[in-house]
């Protein structure tokens, strides 16, 4: 039976313990321990709603960690086939990539206002995107379709 | 007494560290497992199947021209294809990619093991290869039994492609 000197020793004891199984995360997480990165959806959550009349904000929150690449998204109207849809991506950060050169990325958060005329109740979008981690791994380009209410003009 | 009680304990603590790891992660060990049936026509129009391979230590390197994380781990999954391939291993490139996009980053990037393309197949045999993400890159490693031994998902570092070569060749 361990005296009382020894059980003083025994948060060192479960320090210890911490550390076995961070040691061993550590050595294993390369031997299938599961992806250990997010699917695409929860590391780019996309949403949009219409704010007035004519106006429709676009949002992607974007996990740590995570980011997309500028120059791979795109928006185009899927319904009704006459919309006319104007866009513009702001600036996002540069990055230099290793492989393709100086490109911009977004991080945190991806706010993209779309002005949209239509008479239309509602519109679908087409949203194209791709994005990567930090961790080093790429999604493939991601396509989801919204349909979005639009406010009546006043 | 008081010295082998502490030992005693240690022992324990490590014991439960390795078990419960496991546990609160959720997440499984490895489980060797067979590999599915395959095959895969590279970019000169040759079969590769995994039957092709029984006896060999076999890489599946799933990537993408897209994808700068795989573009970087390309060369030094090169390097040890040119190091152990008398030794019996192998490496199949499948890009997620068209093939023209595939064939100038493998020419560029001066890869001479077999690589082909695709789409929507070779997804599926992420799939059945134990993919849960549909993300590249996606490596698998096939022993010399035909089994799945490693999977991993991410750019594929140096320690680990050391690891599962010392362990599996």
């Amino acid at each position: 039976m361990p005296d009382l000197a020894s059980w003083r020793r025994l948060p060192a004891l479960l320090l210890l313990l911490l550390a076995a199984q961070t040691a061993q995360g550590g050595l294993l997480d390369g031997r299938d321990s599961g992806p250990g990165f997010l699917p695409a959806d929860e590391a780019f959550v996309l949403d949009a709603l219409a704010l007035e009349a004519g106006q429709i904000e676009a949002r992607w929150l974007i996990a740590p960690g995570y980011y997309l690449y500028r120059h791979r998204l795109d928006v185009t109207p899927v319904a009704p086939e006459d919309i006319t849809l104007q866009w513009q991506a702001p600036a996002g950060e540069a990055y230099e990539d290793e492989h393709f050169g100086q490109v911009n990325i977004f991080r945190d958060e991806l706010s993209l206002p779309l002005r949209v005329d239509s008479t239309a109740e509602s519109v679908e979008l087409e949203f194209r995107y791709q994005g990567c981690a930090d961790a080093g791994l790429c999604y493939p380009p991601q396509t989801r379709r919204l349909r979005i209410a639009l406010p009546a003009a006043k | 007494m008081k010295a082998a009680a502490l030992a005693g304990l240690a022992v324990l603590a490590l014991i439960l560290g390795f078990v419960s790891a496991d546990l609160l992660r959720g997440t499984p060990t490895t489980e060797v497992s067979p590999a599915p049936d395959f095959e895969l026509i590279d970019l000169n129009g040759v079969s590769h199947r995994r039957a092709d391979y029984a006896g060999q230590v076999l890489l599946l390197n799933f990537w993408a021209s897209w994808c700068a994380p795989c573009l970087k781990e390309m060369p030094r999954l090169q390097a040890a294809y040119a190091r152990h391939q008398d030794q019996g291993f192998a490496i199949l490139g499948p890009a997620i990619d068209d093939s023209a996009d595939a064939a100038a980053a493998a020419s560029r990037l001066e890869v001479s093991y077999p690589v082909s393309a695709g789409g929507a197949e070779l997804f599926a045999l992420m799939d059945a290869l134990g993919d849960t993400l549909g993300a590249l890159p996606f490596s698998v490693l096939i022993d010399r039994q035909g089994r799945i031994v490693e999977r991993h998902w991410g750019e594929l570092d140096q320690a680990t492609l050391d690891h599962w070569l010392n362990s599996h060749l």
